[in-house]
């Protein structure tokens, strides 16, 4: 594997505020730049809780705790002093239902950028252009960018709030079940995008659907009871894995 | 990759692995017919590519199987590209089976002007060929085409057989250049029924039919 490490989890420990047990314990493995990287797993693996220490959102609610490393681009994440308005800028993050907020759709996606301090009009409607044309929006909502982001279907709010996301030029993105909520063909847009946009960015993908995870990812990570079980190429966690609890999680017999 | 540009990328391999499966014939009866063996060597330049692409469209179209669990023709599609993969690697089998005889055959004089092998090799280069060409436009009308001319190429054959072995009665000495050439008939024979096992995946792909062991247009 010649691809170069975005991100890498090093003895990675996370305890929800209040538990004992570790929700995730002694979690190792590489997130290759521009590829993508599914977590998968039966419910209650970590697979969430890990995507979410990506970003450091478990700092939202007080008492949790983290141990190990997570290092992007080398500098540990993690740090006391690491600035998190600089890592939520870099890791962005797209939710399973989407989320857009009561503005116009021109506005929803440069809000990250007037936030940034971005004012010249211009500017704003080139970055927001490319974003929605990234998110495979453009050509939907170009004439009615001014309507509210509430009247568009939930696939185009979705890849609304992917290009919102995308409009900050993030570096790594995070995908928590981003399809769960839509039907089959906005499924299948997103699945799309999800693979065109790793020319830019790097993605890590939480689904509870494995041939999503099949489908859309480079490598997959399989995760069980807090542990990483197994993370290999995705052409080979879904032919030959190493491990038998992921050939039975795969071939269906549990989870 | 998704699914269609992955059905796209087995579909172009399996057509560049045919060219060079059918050039391999083609340099290795025509080493015999020209008594030169300089065109073995090409055989055997690209043996090794055929055999290579044999395993990297086969780790291909069994990954996509388990990633994308493809129904109705998207499955008929790569289960019969699996087919033609493994038919195709046979194809090149055959030319190193016709490469060995040859080999042999080169070292005697030659025992006549070759009629009817030349003849034979253009049909079946050609059932390939076609056969190929129906599986990338997916055309049923030419792979019945090349199903109907499996027969000839059986009745040439036959033909070959008994012209050679009239050389056997009449000179002994013939026998083991002429049992070698039998050889070669043999493989051109057996490169000319995968032939007709390719157009009749490509039938089955199309429509749905499976048409091995039946007679044709039932």
């Amino acid at each position: 594997m010649t691809e170069k490490e975005k991100i890498k989890v090093k003895n990675f420990y996370f305890w929800y505020a209040g538990s004992k047990d570790p929700a995730l314990k002694n979690i190792n493995i590489p997130v290759y730049e521009k590829k993508v990287t599914a977590l998968i797993g039966p419910s209650g693996c970590g697979k969430t809780t890990l995507l979410r220490s990506f970003n450091r959102m478990h700092d939202l609610y007080p008492g949790n705790k983290y141990k190990g490393e997570i290092l992007l681009d080398g500098e540990n994440i993690l740090k006391d002093d690491y600035d998190l308005i600089k890592l939520r800028s870099k890791v962005g993050m797209v939710f399973q239902k989407p989320t857009p907020f009561p503005m116009s759709i021109f506005d929803n996606v440069a809000y990250g950028l007037k936030l940034r301090g971005i004012k010249d009009r211009k500017v704003l409607e080139e970055k927001v252009e490319k974003a929605l044309r990234q998110a495979a929006l453009w050509d939907e909502v170009k004439d009615r960018l001014k309507d509210s982001a509430s009247g568009l279907s939930g696939g185009q709010q979705q890849r609304l709030v992917i290009a919102r996301a995308l409009a900050v030029e993030p570096e790594v993105l995070l995908f928590d079940e981003p399809t769960s909520a839509l039907d089959p063909i906005s499924t299948s847009k997103i699945e799309e995008l999800v693979v065109s946009l790793k020319e830019t960015v790097t993605i890590i993908i939480v689904t509870h659907n494995m041939q999503q995870a099949a489908r859309v990812s480079d490598y997959t990570a399989f995760m069980y009871l807090g542990e990483l079980i197994e993370f290999d190429k995705t052409d080979i966690i879904f032919t030959a894995p190493k491990e038998k609890l992921t050939e039975d999680y795969v071939s269906g017999r549990f989870g | 990759m998704l699914l269609k540009p992955r059905l796209e990328k087995i579909r172009d391999s399996l057509i560049k692995m045919a060219e060079l499966a059918d050039l391999m014939i083609e340099n290795a009866v025509k080493a015999i017919i020209e008594h030169n063996p300089e065109y073995l060597k090409i055989v055997d330049e690209l043996e090794p590519k055929v055999d290579q692409m044999e395993v990297e469209n086969e780790t291909l179209i069994i990954t996509t199987i388990a990633r994308f669990q493809p129904e109705a023709k998207y499955l008929r599609m790569l289960v019969m590209d699996l087919f033609v993969n493994r038919d195709l690697e046979r194809i090149g089998d055959h030319a190193e089976n016709i490469k060995e005889q040859a080999e042999r055959i080169l070292t005697k004089p030659k025992l006549k002007e070759y009629v009817d092998l030349p003849v034979m090799t253009d049909i079946v280069i050609g059932m390939v060929r076609d056969a190929v060409k129906s599986l990338e436009t997916l055309d049923t009308e030419l792979a019945r085409d090349v199903i109907s001319r499996d027969d000839k190429v059986d009745a040439l054959h036959e033909q070959i057989i008994r012209e050679i072995y009239t050389y056997m009665v009449e000179d002994p000495r013939t026998i083991k250049v002429g049992i070698r050439l039998i050889t070669v008939s043999s493989n051109l024979e057996r490169v000319a029924d995968i032939a007709t096992n390719l157009a009749e995946e490509v039938i089955y792909m199309k429509e749905g039919k499976m048409l091995r062991h039946q007679n044709l247009g039932e």
